[in-house]
């Protein structure tokens, strides 16, 4: 077994939720190349870890002591739009206190009463599924509205979140900056890597329009 | 936009001349070889277009505000259009689309041969009216002939008939066309040879050898598609095999360039075929299937095919009523480990401990706890928007519901980082940290004298675990009810306790998958799909048309003022009614992977 082999093979036993020290394959090539074996290690170790964390029981006084802890921050003046990051910070610190591998109590969560919730009733259900929407619901406000709208797409989408795709709204009219992602390389390198197969296509279509096409110097009849 | 009215506006004109070709084997295929590298097909035209005109979604589009103002600011000009193509080729185009194309068409491209840079190429259509077709044969030859570009005639002897091939040139630097008509065929192809072959085939009783419609691939491929996709494309890998390594193999192999297109190139040879097809008779919808041989894809793609293969069971747990979902299934984990985590570079073979490896540094144990946790997240996840009235419940409590007019839901699937220890999955590990979190942020704010408003965090029990909500705390807006439930490992999210109580104690037979309106508007070759938006365009209306406060929280989200958020609105409206439900899906499977976008018009019109 390679190593490129040994990482791809250590991946689908992860996956399929085995021990890798079980895997022949694995412990053979491991007990052969250092780098292959301190990567399977580094699993087991977190493997082991788990098994092994106990539950940690939260302690009542927690919400004090993290008050405190923070008690400096907490009496700083924020402008208004930091506020929402410190509160953020907050729970970061507090989740990054308790630590990652705990389980809490559930004794002291606020006590109010069992909320009666009731799920959609039957002909709601059904409603939902089978009936045909009545005229009046959709084809009266439409013909309405219909007869007021004559302009095009843009006002359409001016409520609506679509300045990412480019369509509409203010900010979907700015000139977009070239992306460097990821995703958009891959699809340039997707693009260049299929130009033999575009390329003759896209030419051999623009001959047979250009068939059509053809420019008239006949007279008018 | 106005080259596609143009087209809705030759359909109208179509249906007032009237014209079907009726049914029509498909059997163009049989007369092109099957080296050919792409073919599109069009089949049925004259009843596609004809049934498409008698459809909701037509009768829809030609009420359309901005389609009547099209039209009636451009009649002239389609007329003046129709005119001038009935005075050059003898036909106007609602007869070029029924009689000409009508029946059945074909294009087939095949890959440069390496000594030109150009392809080979066919036309072919059977026309209903061979009177016609030899009409706009005979002007476009002649055309050609005034501008001095016709080229030659050839005659052709098959079996004692001699047919006559025009030659004529379009372009000085494209390849020249050879035209024929022989009987109710038309023929267009960029060499005599071409020509010559589908004649004989016409006409030899042994039609089926080495025919593109005696492929397997194509049949296959044919098959993955809806028997009334009008145009459907076929492109067959094989091929193009030749061309695309020789122009890899012209690249620096050491360059990005050729690195990805080597994956490209890898990805398209273990590609059997891919076939996309057109429908537009009833419903608008495009699909694909690209059918691959997934032993034989480069690794990386395979992972990534691996990681996302399998149904989204979110769908099960999105209420039928909903009038967005969307939902997924991605192995996170899974890509995490492939493709976050630094990678040995290239190794020729074992090394042993003490000799010096090629490996990347191995990374830190933080690392590997983070990927860990990550084992636990997804593989299903989801959101949708659901409309509601007003619930008992809430009418009684006097809250204000009014903060959003929807309840939206957020749904991620967890499950144990080690199944072996029996150890809960990870939103119910995490849950009561999650709450606690939020318990401290809600007494920060409170302690906080420059907030006005005092947060507050609930929880109540609910069956199979607590649903906590919270109320006031920044950033939520005022009268939100922020909620949160885990139920069987699914961490659930949404804009009241209401949606969350509901999303968590929905059945299954109450879902959107196995509601039948749903499953009416997807397709039966997505019907299991692993990636999915539906919007029910019906329901979406009836919120906006309904509801002042859904026009007011967009318009709030996107700055707008009040007029200009109605104008908006209204405009908006207008253009939801030319459907009433859309689908865009993606289903991958071991075969391969199948994508598709579907826009349903119910046949109750307005």
């Amino acid at each position: 077994m390679h190593c490129d082999e040994f990482e791809v093979r250590l991946n689908e036993v992860l996956d399929q939720r085995r021990q890798p020290e079980a895997d022949v394959g694995l412990a053979d090539h491991a007990r052969l190349c250092g780098r292959c074996h301190a990567l399977v290690t580094s699993f087991q170790a977190v493997l082991v870890g788990l098994e092994r964390s106990l539950p940690i029981q939260c302690t009542d006084d927690l919400s004090d002591r993290v008050h405190a802890a923070l008690a400096p921050a907490a009496t700083l003046r924020f402008p208004r739009r930091r506020r929402l990051l410190a509160l953020a910070a907050s729970a970061a610190a507090l989740l990054l206190v308790i630590g990652p591998w705990t389980w809490f109590g559930r004794g002291d969560r606020a006590a109010v009463p069992p909320l009666p919730i009731t799920g959609p009733s039957a002909t709601e259900q059904a409603g939902a599924n089978s009936q045909p929407r009545p005229e009046k619901e959709i084809a009266g406000p439409y013909h309405t509205l219909a007869r007021e709208t004559t302009a095009s797409l843009s006002v359409a989408m001016q409520l609506l979140p679509v300045e990412s795709l480019g369509i509409g709204g203010a900010a979907g009219r700015q000139p977009r900056k070239a992306s460097t992602t990821v995703p958009a390389e891959w699809v340039h390198g997707l693009t260049d890597g299929l130009t033999p197969v575009t390329r003759p296509t896209a030419g051999v279509m623009s001959t047979f329009i250009e068939l059509i096409s053809v420019k008239d110097e006949g007279k008018r009849s | 936009m106005k080259r596609r009215l143009s087209w809705a506006a030759l359909l109208v004109s179509i249906v007032a001349r009237g014209g079907s070709a009726g049914d029509v084997d498909a059997t163009l295929a049989e007369l092109v070889s099957d080296d050919v590298g792409l073919v599109v097909e069009v089949r049925e035209l004259a009843h596609q277009i004809e049934t498409c005109v008698a459809g909701p979604m037509f009768r829809r589009v030609v009420h359309y505000p901005p389609f009547e103002k099209w039209t009636k600011q451009n009649g002239q000009f389609w007329s003046l259009l129709s005119a001038e193509s009935l005075r050059r080729l003898g036909a106007s185009p609602e007869d070029m689309a029924t009689k000409l194309l009508g029946n059945e068409v074909l294009f087939a491209v095949w890959p440069p041969d390496g000594v030109s840079l150009h392809g080979e190429a066919l036309f072919l259509t059977e026309a209903a009216d061979d009177q016609l077709l030899k009409t706009v044969f005979d002007r476009l030859v002649a055309a050609h002939r005034e501008r001095g570009q016709w080229k030659a005639e050839h005659l052709l002897d098959l079996d004692g008939r001699s047919l006559v091939v025009h030659e004529v040139e379009t372009h000085g630097d494209q390849p020249r066309l050879f035209l024929a008509v022989a009987d109710r065929l038309g023929i267009v192809a960029t060499n005599e040879r071409l020509v010559r072959d589908v004649v004989v085939r016409r006409t030899t009783s042994d039609v089926h050898r080495g025919t593109l419609g005696a492929l397997p691939a194509y049949q296959n491929a044919a098959r993955r598609l809806a028997p009334k996709a009008a145009v459907r494309l076929f492109v067959n890998p094989r091929a193009w095999d030749q061309v695309l390594s020789a122009d890899l193999g012209k690249k620096d192999p050491a360059s990005d360039e050729a690195r990805t297109q080597a994956v490209v190139v890898e990805t398209w040879r273990a590609t059997e075929y891919l076939v996309a097809g057109l429908e537009f008779a009833s419903n608008l919808s495009l699909e694909a299937f690209i059918r691959w041989d997934r032993h034989a894809l480069p690794e990386a793609v395979r992972e990534i095919a691996d990681a996302a293969e399998g149904p989204s069971e979110f769908l099960e747990h999105v209420p039928a009523g909903a009038i967005v979902a969307l939902a997924g299934h991605v192995d996170g984990a899974r890509l995490l480990r492939r493709f976050g985590m630094p990678r040995p570079r290239a190794s020729t073979g074992a090394t042993s401990p003490t000799s010096g490896s090629s490996h990347a540094p191995t990374p830190d144990p933080g690392g590997f706890a983070l990927l860990t946790l990550a084992g636990g997240v997804g593989p299903d996840f989801g959101a949708y928007l659901y409309t509601h009235g007003p619930t008992a419940q809430a009418v009684q409590r006097g809250q204000t519901r009014e903060a959003l007019p929807f309840d939206c839901v957020v749904g991620l699937g967890t499950r144990s980082l080690d199944p072996v220890d029996g150890r809960p999955a990870l939103a119910e590990l995490l849950e009561p940290m999650l709450h606690r979190a939020l318990v401290v942020a809600a007494e920060l704010h409170n302690a906080d004298p420059s907030f006005s408003t005092r947060a507050e965090v609930r929880s109540r029990e609910m069956e199979g675990g607590h649903l906590t909500s919270v109320v006031g705390l920044v950033p939520f807006p005022a009268g939100l009810e922020a909620s949160y439930t885990v139920v069987e490992g699914r961490f659930l999210a949404g804009t009241s306790p209401e949606a969350v109580g509901r999303a968590a104690r929905l059945s299954s037979s109450e879902s959107l998958a196995h509601s039948p309106r749903f499953n009416s508007h997807l397709s039966p070759r997505l019907n299991k799909p692993s990636q999915l938006i539906y919007i029910d365009l019906t329901g979406l209306r009836q919120l906006l048309g309904a509801s002042a406060e859904a026009i007011d929280f967009l318009a709030a989200a996107k700055g707008l003022d009040r007029h200009a958020a109605e104008r908006s609105g209204r405009e908006l409206l207008a253009l939801l009614q030319l459907a009433d439900a859309l689908v865009a899906a993606a289903q991958i499977d071991h075969d391969g992977l199948a994508a598709g976008v579907r826009l349903v018009a119910d046949e109750d019109d307005l």
